[in-house]
């Protein structure tokens, strides 16, 4: 008998189950440096892996959109702190605010300043914003996911794709 | 994790979420059962389609599904639906790797699953999570 939570397979004891965020940031954090290996390894390898060394002209794909992703985190974080400051005891959105910290941290690019949005000038309709900011967000790292050449980073914005669209049904949003 | 493993994996987890709804359906009252259905049947199909790709890229299919042992008694329907949570988050972060070891159409056919069995998660009762699955 296999226990169920490890998901059956040659991986197994590698399963992301069991896998730290620190593992997920510590890859990432490396997978600028690792990303030809990575493309070769894993039989994906892209152009950009080419371009990723050139100090010249715009920033590699790859990093121009981890920076896209990172902004859209900081913007997530930013509306979610104003929602909480116009509504304080609304549940759930502090632990949703800091998965975003995470997410953000994962990309590991920091970002500054922070915006300051408007918050809706009732509870109903900020939450509404949320869910709506969320959806979106799924779908636009959906978008970004495909376009990465580098498979760590693809993975990493996977789960964050994953993450944001749950976050939307647990505001009480559709999927 | 190449390609044809990543798929193989996803397979694997495909097949031990059909049988966990299949072990934790019973426990659950008539109208969530139909939803266990559901899931059930979008999960069977997710398996095909995850074979079809495995012989599309030349990979060889795995073998019987084995039998799989619930983490907790599935007794009553409070852990059914903590057990249908797992299983679905889980399966998301089966298919965010599946997303890193594809590219194109099938890493956007993953990246959707994976959106969709933590959203499914969500609706079984699950806690949200910065990375599915994994935390």
């Amino acid at each position: 008998m296999e226990k169920l939570g490890l998901i059956s397979g040659p991986k197994a004891l590698n399963s992301p189950a069991r896998i730290s965020r620190r593992a997920i940031v510590a890859g990432l954090v490396l997978s600028p440096f690792a990303l030809a290996a990575c493309g070769a390894a894993g039989g994906q390898g892209s152009t950009s892996g080419a371009t990723s060394s050139a100090p010249t002209d715009s920033p590699a794909p790859d990093e121009s959109i981890r920076a896209t992703c990172a902004s859209a985190e900081a913007d997530l974080i930013a509306l979610y702190n104003a929602t909480l400051v116009a509504y304080p005891d609304t549940a759930g959105l502090l632990t949703i605010r800091d998965e975003h910290a995470a997410h953000l941290e994962a990309l590991g690019v920091s970002v500054n300043p922070f915006s300051a949005p408007d918050v809706a000038t009732s509870q109903t309709q900020a939450l509404k914003d949320l869910q709506k900011a969320e959806q979106a967000a799924a779908e636009a790292r959906t978008g970004d996911c495909v376009a990465v050449g580098d498979a760590a980073l693809a993975r990493v914005i996977a789960l964050i794709a994953a993450s944001e669209a749950a976050h939307a049904v647990a505001l009480g949003g559709g999927a | 994790m190449n390609q044809p493993e990543a798929l193989i994996a996803a397979i694997n987890g495909e097949a031990a979420a059909v049988y966990a709804y299949g072990l934790l359906g019973p426990q659950l009252d008539v109208p969530t059962q139909s939803l266990a259905r559901s899931s059930m049947n979008a999960h069977r199909q997710r398996e095909l389609s995850l074979r079809a790709t495995l012989d599309a890229v030349g990979g060889s299919q795995p073998g019987a599904a084995v039998a799989h042992e619930p983490p907790f008694p599935i007794n009553d329907a409070a852990s059914a639906r903590e057990l249908a949570g797992l299983v679905e988050m889980r399966l998301a972060a089966t298919y965010a790797d599946l997303a890193g070891a594809s590219t194109g159409s099938d890493r956007n056919n993953a990246v959707l699953a994976a959106r969709e069995s933590a959203v499914r998660g969500i609706t079984w009762g699950a806690p949200t999570a910065a990375f599915p699955g994994l935390n």
